[in-house]
């Protein structure tokens, strides 16, 4: 939406100066074209509509007398956007957090699931760093959080290339997760109640976790 | 033009102004009337519009990209407006200016016409001075020039006041002469055509410095035209040659003061006098201003054939040697005339009257009698009839003060014939005058001539003093006036052979009037009770005895009113002593009242007339004669040391009179005439009437010079130039500041006061004008202030 505004305002600034221009010439005493300066008053009178719609549109109840006015009004209705932004961003990484800290994983293996588990401890832990910045520069791609595992095991290195680039780059141990998943691994949980609760394990070191080649002899025998 | 330009310019940034509102509004996402909008464009439009063609109507070549070169051009296109608006005022000026100089002024008075042609020369000078000027500031009101002296005679002071004033403000010295000047005066002449050319050579030329110069230093020298200086010749044409920075005037009779009544020369002949005055009344010089230096070229070198006095007056007038400008007539070597004796004055400069006739005073200290009757005891010519009422007017005087009193009578009975008769002969030698018919001189024989006929050789003693200097100048037409010479004396010389008869006629009935007055004169004492007792009114009045107790009577009662007037006038100031100067009448019309007139110009003011006064008064010491002689003296025995001099006035003119102090009168009997028909010697008495008495007069320093801003303008040493305020400039504030400017004695700004101007611009021109320093004004070589009007003018082209 701020780019939109911006950009209505400096098309609204070059028809204004078109008109200005011939507005100088006139000063001078000398000869304009009536037809361009015609249409310059008309594309002026146009953006200036467009641009009164989108700052409307943010904020209806918006006034402003002059040019500083309303420079400053776009720039107010920047932050906003920005904040509100900021604010999706950063939601829909905790809903994913909270989502991916509800369910859990189960393999046959047990030690491939404990795996899994970590990473998606991980996971969740980055998410939750990620959504503590102020500035979320970072969009998570994808879709919410309860259709977001199933969107991710599914993307294709030859067209999703980009994503997972971005992903990689943004997220990396989300990415990592969702690249040893499987969808049918995945258990989905209460979203809710795994918000309540804090986290029941830390993550531990690595030698506390069992081989799954340990376990299943474990068991198996 | 400009006007029109900044007019639509306004207009046209007016509705840019609208159109630039709407615009912001614009640009700030406002809504804005597209209706207004459209309409604010197309008003805008229409006053561009109007712009170019203004311009165009200028110049329409003219081409701009920008509001900055569009303003450039408008200041060049306003420049040159202005230079033209001065253009047309400065032929304005000039075309007048041709025309008072093409044209002339008649009056009947000679005086006045000097006078009113020496405002003309104001005018005109005033005129080509502001013309002279870069900017012309001054409009003058009124039509062309062809009819702007007649439009001036009839300006009103109650329905044309403001003109009338704008007038006096910006052209006083053309108010002064149109304030003067009457239509039926003024004869119009053939206007030289001004030229381009010769209005940019005025504007180069710049004569308004050397004017205002010579205008301000005016009051140094004497006293412009003093007709009242030729006060002893009443009739005579009065003396302009006096102002020396004028053109040449009319020549100044009076003015010659050692000599006969001359011609006037070519180099000063302006006017011709109608008469030459009776030289006797000539006696009484001031101290002869600059002209006679024009005077002394106009005359020959003469060689003054010395006499003795108490010689027989076998005049012999050998020719005179040193003669080269002037044809020598050839005088009869041997022309003997026997008179009893020749009163000769030698070496003194003195005036006509001294040249006018030889008195056959039988004891007369020749250096000491300045003038002589030439009227011989025992003349032995009878002179004829016209001769003998000139005799009879100027009988021998046995003092020289009588004698010159009935010089007077005799200059009053006869100057009214000579001034209105024919032209009158003189005699060079002796000065005296003849009527027309005679051709010699009965006295000297030397040749008479006419006023205006070329002088002959033979002068006066006083022509020496002046020889010198003339025999420069008549060097150069020696060449030319000796190939006349011999034809002149051949005439000459016809004419003395001619006139030898008249001569002896003249000299014949001169002897027998005197026998005749001789025999009388017994009989006289008695005559008068026979005539009375018999009623003969007409015949007593004759009588010489009545008349000179007439006259004895009417001396006293005279020098009583003067001593009356001379007890108030001392009782006087000197500021009321001022007043009244420019106000009395000319004392010298009262007989027995020494004056020393100083004549002025009309309009002059009343501080230059008194410049001369000290000198006069001075000159009026020197001849002014306590009269104490009162005892009876034999005619011959008793010459007053000077005469006193009846001056008359001459009319359109202001005479300071400077009244000498009657004294009661003098209690010496009257004497009887030893001459029948003579006056008595009551004139000693007029000596004694008057005295000295101070005039105050006015300190120059105390009084302000009015000066016209050329001629301080032409004064100004250091000027500063006024900066133009930016904010008057960027709201395009133009105009002229005018200032009344007080200018001390040390030529600094003393006060300056607003008369009119842009308020914005009346601060700057203020500071700037109160650091200009001129150089101080003087009158009389005393430095005085003076008030000048400044006019500062502020034009955008200024940066």
């Amino acid at each position: 939406m701020s780019s939109l505004m911006w950009s209505a305002l400096e098309k609204l600034d070059a028809s204004v100066q078109s008109i200005q221009s011939q507005v100088e010439w006139l000063r001078a005493a000398l000869e304009i074209d009536e037809t361009q300066l015609s249409h310059s008053l008309t594309e002026a009178r146009h953006n200036v509509a467009m641009l009164r719609d989108l700052i409307r549109a943010e904020r209806p109840d918006a006034n402003w007398s002059d040019r500083a006015d309303l420079e400053m009004l776009i720039h107010e209705l920047e932050l906003a956007a920005q904040a509100r932004r900021n604010q999706q961003r950063r939601t829909k990484l905790l809903e994913l957090a909270a989502e991916l800290e509800a369910g859990r994983v189960k393999h046959r293996f047990e030690a491939r699931s404990t795996a899994l588990n970590t990473l998606r401890v991980e996971a969740v832990k980055q998410l939750r760093t990620e959504a503590a910045r102020s500035d979320q520069e970072k969009e998570l791609p994808g879709p919410d959080a309860g259709e977001w595992l199933h969107w991710a095991c599914n993307l294709q290195e030859s067209s999703d290339g980009l994503t997972l680039t971005e992903l990689h780059r943004d997220f990396p141990a989300l990415d990592r997760f969702a690249g040893e998943m499987e969808e049918s691994y995945w258990i989905a949980g209460d979203r809710n109640r795994a918000a309540a609760e804090p986290m029941v394990r830390p993550i531990t070191s690595s030698k506390s976790v069992t081989p799954i080649t340990q376990d299943r002899r474990g068991v198996g025998a | 033009m400009s006007a029109s330009i900044s007019s639509a310019l306004e207009k046209l940034d007016g509705s840019l102004l609208a159109l630039q509102s709407e615009v912001d509004c614009l640009r700030a996402g406002l809504e804005v009337s597209d209706e207004q909008l459209r309409q604010r464009l197309a008003e805008a439009r229409q006053h561009a519009t109007a712009v170019r063609e203004v311009i165009r109507a200028e110049r329409a070549d003219a081409k701009w990209g920008d509001r900055e070169a569009l303003d450039l051009l408008i200041l060049e296109l306003e420049i040159a407006a202005q230079e033209k608006v001065n253009e047309q005022r400065r032929t304005r000026l000039l075309e007048l200016a041709s025309e008072f100089e093409a044209g002339s002024i008649k009056h009947r008075f000679e005086s006045r016409v000097s006078a009113l042609n020496a405002l003309r020369q104001e005018a005109v000078d005033q005129l080509r001075a502001d013309a002279a000027l870069k900017d012309q500031e001054k409009v003058l009101p009124g039509p062309d020039a062809g009819e702007w002296l007649g439009w001036a005679c009839n300006l009103q002071e109650d329905s044309d006041a403001s003109t009338l004033d704008q007038l006096q403000k910006d052209f006083p010295a053309l108010a002064g002469f149109t304030g003067e000047m009457e239509e039926s005066y003024w004869v119009p002449g053939t206007r030289a055509a001004v030229t381009p050319a010769a209005v940019g050579g005025a504007v180069a030329q710049a004569p308004a410095p050397a004017v205002a110069a010579k205008a301000i230093e005016a009051p140094k020298q004497p006293a412009p035209p003093t007709p009242a200086v030729q006060a002893a010749k009443p009739p005579a044409p009065p003396a302009p040659a006096v102002q020396a920075p004028k053109p040449p005037a009319p020549p100044a009779p009076a003015v010659q003061a050692a000599k006969p009544p001359a011609p006037p020369t070519p180099a000063v002949q302006a006017a011709k006098p109608p008469a030459p005055p009776a030289p006797a009344v000539q006696v009484a010089k001031q101290p002869a201003p600059p002209a006679p230096v024009m005077a002394k070229a106009q005359e020959p070198v003469t060689a003054e054939p010395v006499r003795t006095a108490g010689q027989p007056a076998v005049v012999e007038t050998p020719v005179p040697p040193v003669k080269k400008s002037a044809p020598e007539p050839v005088v009869p070597a041997r022309s003997k005339v026997a008179v009893a004796t020749v009163a000769v004055p030698q070496e003194k400069p003195q005036p006509a009257v001294t040249a006018k006739a030889q008195e056959t005073a039988p004891v007369a200290p020749p250096a000491e009698r300045p003038a002589k009757e030439a009227r011989p005891a025992a003349e032995p010519v009878r002179p004829s009839a016209p001769a003998k009422q000139w005799a009879a007017a100027a009988a021998p005087a046995k003092e020289p003060a009588e004698k010159e009193k009935k010089t007077v009578a005799a200059a009053t009975v006869v100057a009214p014939p000579v001034a209105a008769a024919p032209r009158m002969k003189y005699c060079d030698k002796c000065g005296s005058t003849y009527p027309a018919q005679f051709n010699v001189c009965p006295i000297d024989t030397s040749p008479l001539r006419f006023a205006d006929e070329p002088r002959p050789a033979v002068a006066a003693v006083a022509n020496k003093v002046e020889g010198a200097v003339v025999a420069a100048t008549a060097a150069t037409a020696a060449q030319v006036i000796s190939k006349s010479r011999t034809a002149e004396q051949a005439a000459v010389e016809k004419s003395r052979e001619s006139s030898k008869v008249e001569v002896s006629e003249l000299r014949a009935t001169f002897r027998h009037q005197e026998e005749e007055h001789l025999a009388a004169g017994e009989h006289r004492g008695t005559d008068w009770q026979a005539l009375l007792r018999d009623k003969n009114w007409h015949a007593l009045a004759a009588n010489p005895v009545v008349l000179a107790a007439a006259t004895l009577v009417l001396i006293l009662v005279v020098g009583g009113i003067v001593w009356k007037a001379h007890r108030s006038h001392v009782a006087n100031d000197s500021v009321r002593a001022m007043e009244k100067a420019p106000d009395q009448p000319a004392a010298s019309a009262q007989p027995g009242l020494v004056t020393n007139s100083v004549a002025q110009p009309v309009g002059a003011s009343p501080s230059t007339a008194n410049t001369s006064k000290p000198t006069d008064q001075n000159a009026n010491k020197q001849n002014a004669q306590p009269g104490k002689d009162t005892q009876p003296k034999p005619e011959s025995e008793n010459p007053p040391k000077q005469a006193d001099v009846l001056s008359l006035p001459m009319p359109g003119t202001r005479d300071v009179a400077v009244a000498k102090k009657p004294e009661p009168p003098a209690n010496d009997a009257i004497e009887p005439p030893t001459i029948p028909g003579a006056l008595s010697n009551t004139s000693s008495n007029l000596g004694a009437i008057a005295k000295d008495v101070p005039v105050a007069v006015p300190t120059l320093s105390q009084q302000k010079l009015r000066v016209s801003s050329g001629v301080a303008q032409a004064q100004l040493t250091h000027r500063v130039n006024p900066l133009y305020p930016p904010e008057a400039f960027q709201s395009r504030v133009h105009g002229t500041v005018v200032l009344q400017a007080v200018i001390g004695k040390d030529g600094e700004v003393k006060t300056l006061k607003v008369v009119s101007g842009p308020p914005m611009l009346i601060k700057s021109a203020t500071e700037a004008v109160k650091q200009w320093r001129y150089k101080p004004f003087t009158l009389n070589g005393e430095p005085v202030e003076a008030d000048t009007q400044v006019n500062v003018n502020f034009s955008l082209g200024q940066q």
